[in-house]
Formats: C-alpha cells, structure tokens, sequence
C-alpha cells in the first residue's frame, strides 16, 4: 500500500482532506508556538513572580490561563480537528466533502479563539479550569466544533470500508461528546448555574471529560491507528479492545467527581468518582497491552525511527497516566497530592505525553502523505523525540516528587505555609528548564513542516517580492 | 460494534447517564440544603446571602479577573482530611 501511494503522490482521499487538514495542522503549530512561549513565562513566574509583574495582564493567573487555554483549545483542539478528521476519512474510505464548511469553520474558531485570548488579557475571563474563555467567545466555539463533529460523523455513515476498527469508535465517541460538554459547562455554569458547590462538580466533570473522553479518545484512536501501520503487526489483544472502549465511555465519564474527594458534596458523588476511577483499570490494562505490549513485542530498530519513538513513548505514557489516576483517586493517596503539583505532573503527563506526542507521531505520518513529499529533515523527527524525552522527564518527575513532598507538608500543621511555597518553588526551577526543551522540540517539528514546505514558501515570497518591484507596474500594459 | 447507530447509542447512553447521574441529580439534591449553606449570621441575625454585594462582589469581580483560581482554591477540606481546619483555612467544609 505504501509504495502505491509514493507512485501516485497523494490517495485520492488524502487529497480531498488535504485542504481542512493543513489550515488545522497550521493553526495548531501557531498555537503551539504561542503556548510554548507563555508555558515558559508562567512557570519562570511561579519561582520569580515579580518577574514582568508590573502589567496586570503578565501577572501569573492570566499568563497561565493563556498558556492554558492556547494549548488546550489552540494547539490541543485543532490537532484534534485535523487528526480527527485525516484519520475518519481514511478509515472509512471516503472522501471529504464539502470541505470550504470545515475551512470557514476552521477560521471561526482560530478568530474566536484569538478574540478570547485577548479578552484572558483584558481579565474578562471565567474562574474554572479550562473554561477560561470569556463567554462571548463560547457560542462561535461551539458552532464551529459541532460543524467539525457533523461532518466526523457523516464521512463515518457514508463510510465505503465495511470493516470498522477500533479507532474509529474513539474518534465517533470524540466527535460526539465535545460538543456535548461545551454545551454542558455553558449551561450549567454560566447561563443557568448550578447551586454553589454544584459548581465545582460540573466544572470538574467538564474538565475530566474534556481530558479523557476528548482528548484521550482522540489519542487512543491516533495510537490505535499508528501502531500497526508503523509495524506491519496485527494488536495483540484486538478482541479485547471493544470492552476497553465500553469501560472508557461509561466509567471514563464519571470519573471527574473524584478529584473532589474531602469537599462538601455528597459522600455517594465521592464514591462514585473513585469506583469509576478504579474500573478504568480494565481500559488501562486492555489499551496498555494492545499498545504498549505490541510495541514492545515488536521493539527491535525502534530506535531508528522517530515517529516510532513517539508512538512506544505515547502509549507507555498511558499506562503510567492511568496508574496515575487509580492512585489519585484512592483517598488516603489523594489526601496528600490533592491541591499540589503532583496533580499538575499527572494533568500533563496525559495533555502531553499521551495526546501531544501522539498527535507528533501522526503530524510526521501525515504530513508527507498529505503533501505527496517525504521531511526534508528526517533526521529532525528523532532529535524532536529525544529532547521532547528530556523535557517530560524533567517536568514530571520532580513535580510528581516535589507534589508528594507540598502535599505531605501542608498536612502537617506545625510547618509553616511560607516554608511550603520557598521549598515547592525550587521545583519549579526544573519546570522552566523542562520549557526550554519542549519549546526546542517544538521549533524542530516547524522548522521541518517550512522546510519541508521551501517551495511553497520560496512561491510565496516571490510572489510578494514581484508586487512590491516597481518596474513589475510596466508589465501590465 | 459495525452499525453507525449502536456506536452513536453506546457513546450517547455513557455521557448522558454521568451527565444525569451524577450532574442532574445531584444539583437537585443539593438545591434545599443550599440554602441552608447560604446563610450567614450577620449582626446577630442569620441572613439569607442570594449573591455577593459590595466588598465581596468586587472581590469576586477581582479573583476571577486575575484568574486567582488557577491556583487558589475555594474548597476547604473536612476535619481529619488534609490540615485544613489546623491552618484555619477556613471555617466550614
């Protein structure tokens, strides 16, 4: 299949997906680079916090919340936009059509997007985790996913493949349930809020969904779907992926309530969050052993390809992001690391050893498929991986100790909260320089995607060089 | 799991019974002691609080514009979970 491909250039599929999938795949690296740059000034100010403080719109909230909410909904989302999308079309063996809807759909959300960062600036922004977004940008958003979701779906109905694999349920569970959970935060926090602490359930309902079954899908199907292309090998549990997916959908979905354990709600919300939590184990195990156990199976020269790298790391990450969350959920565990940078390690553990890398791996599988062109700097795919390596290890590991270390403190009475947040803070030393390895990793994936682009740009600028000659006025007539 | 309506049910029946069961019903059983808990003694006179006013909306005005909440929480943990009461964080659950 793959030499068919590099005779003919692009599929005809690839070529019908081509137009929405690059305006995603661009948008997300613009939004990358943006949240790089502020992810490293918010965590630079969480140990230097009169560092650029004296413009209240640099003060640390708001440069978190823009980091934040660029890289969930500018490079998370639109990735998943995109991904989304290349891969349903091609499971299903059927074209895009109609594909000036996804593009104009494509512009709302990146404007309205670029509208609510502003207004973060400004401080018209929401006091929940990840619904940062002033309110007046929430209805474009949503139209703009559902269109995204709409035209998922369809391509899956219309579909000419009659088998179905299993990252197409993913993606079809991922499609449905984001707009679903917009709508669910938009009503029940701002247009008609829920009673009082009620708040904080929604907010951390939406905020677990928004992970697992959004995100998380997305990445379980992208990794469902690289695996055994990249090997050639069939999974080596594939019966079993079916009840993985069950137990994501219905477990997955209840598992928000957990992470308030010890607030004022109702002991049976608590309980039930927990015992989702602990079901989650059957989609861990079932997933870690589909991914992670066939990559490990067939590990030999894994080394030599890059985008191999991402997907082994990525599906290890799972297994490790879910030993993280049946521990978290456990009470006398969360007593410890609940309201420390443990849970920060965890929350990014999944956003980005889980869903960006995987979201790298497809970005250097699809790409030259899209493009009908191999990466001009192929050596450049593994260089990424490996300081991407250096940047998770440095940024997970010392948060996951240091959160054991805040949380363990703050327990204790007797010591005093200023000791807590000096000691914590040396921590977040280790975070910075984390930043400055992701941030390189990420310059390496778009200098590659523009030089793997040189003669589209090299057009470009001649063509803006052309207009700008004033003897090109004379040819005219 | 072939047929395009029993995926779209599977995915539908999940969230939407999270969604109810744990969303829907519990902001209906939360609703009549909420409005035990929004009830402050002020003056010797326990008042009903329906929204913040005067210094505390304008203190509202300002932790949610500076985004204070990305790492100051409101939740404070009962007695015998976390030192919370100890470090007098807050008085009531």
């Amino acid at each position: 299949m793959e030499s068919s491909l590099t005779q003919s250039g692009t599929s005809a599929i690839d070529s019908s997906a081509k137009g929405p999938v690059l305006v995603y795949l661009f948008s997300a690296l613009k939004w990358l680079f943006i949240a790089s740059i502020f992810g490293y000034l918010a965590s630079w100010k969480t140990h230097n916090p009169d560092f650029l403080n004296g413009w209240s719109f640099l003060t640390v909230g708001r440069v978190q919340a823009v980091y934040t909410t660029a890289f969930v909904y500018g490079f998370g989302c639109n990735i998943a936009f995109g991904m989304g999308l290349w891969l349903i079309s091609r499971l299903s063996g059927e074209k895009l059509r109609y594909t000036i809807a996804l593009i104009i759909a494509a512009a709302v959300w990146n404007i309205a997007l670029t509208v609510g960062l502003v207004g973060i600036f400004m401080g018209h922004l929401n006091a929940f985790e990840f619904l940062e977004l002033p309110s007046y940008v929430k209805l474009p958003l949503l139209l703009s996913s559902i269109v995204v979701s709409v035209w998922g779906l369809l391509t899956f109905k219309n579909r000419k493949n009659a088998d179905v694999f299993a990252s197409e349920w993913y993606l079809l569970a991922a499609f449905l349930v984001f707009p679903w959970i917009q709508i669910v935060a938009q009503v029940m926090l701002f247009t008609k809020p829920a009673p009082g602490v009620m708040q904080g359930l929604v907010a951390s309902w939406v905020a677990s969904n928004l992970v697992w079954l959004w995100f998380g899908s997305i990445a379980v199907a992208g990794l469902y779907y690289l695996v055994p292309k990249l090997l050639g090998k069939q999974i080596v549990a594939y019966g079993l992926a079916k009840i993985g997916f069950i137990v994501l959908v219905f477990a997955g979905s209840w598992m928000g309530a957990a992470k308030l354990v010890g607030g004022p709600l109702p002991a049976w919300m608590i309980t039930s969050g927990i015992a989702a939590s602990l079901l989650m184990i059957i989609f861990f195990s079932i997933t870690g052993i589909n991914l992670f156990g066939t990559v490990w199976k067939n590990r030999s020269g894994i080394c030599d390809n890059g985008t191999f790298l991402f997907v082994g790391f990525a599906s290890l990450a799972l297994i490790l992001s879910g030993v993280g969350v049946l521990l978290a959920s456990l009470r006398g565990f969360a007593e410890v690391t609940q309201f420390t940078i443990f849970l920060d390690a965890h929350r990014f553990l999944i956003l980005y050893g889980v869903f960006s890398m995987t979201m790298f791996a497809l970005i250097y599988y699809a790409f030259p498929k899209l493009l009908g062109r191999e990466w001009t700097m192929d050596f450049m795919i593994s260089t990424h991986f490996w300081i991407a390596f250096i940047g998770i290890i440095l940024l997970v590991g010392p948060l996951a100790i240091g959160g054991w270390q805040q949380g363990a403190a703050m327990n204790d009475a007797s010591v005093p909260f200023a000791d807590i947040v000096r000691h914590t803070s040396y921590w977040m030393v280790s975070r910075s320089m984390a930043w400055i390895f992701l941030t390189i990793g990420h310059l390496c994936l778009i200098l590659n995607v523009l030089a793997t682009l040189r003669p589209e740009c090299e057009a470009i600028v001649e063509e803006l060089t052309r207009t700008d000659d004033p003897s090109a006025g004379g040819v005219e007539s | 799991m072939k047929n395009f309506y029993v995926l779209i049910f599977i995915v539908f029946a999940g969230i939407s019974i999270s969604w109810f069961g744990l969303l829907v019903r519990g902001a209906k059983s939360l609703s009549p002691s909420m409005e035990f808990a929004t009830t402050l003694p002020v003056a010797g006179e326990e008042v009903v609080i329906t929204g913040h006013e005067g210094l505390a909306a304008r203190g509202e005005q300002v932790y949610r514009s500076l985004a204070c909440a990305v790492c100051h929480t409101q939740q404070v943990r009962r007695p015998g979970y976390g030192g919370d009461f100890e470090r007098e964080w807050g008085f009531r659950q």
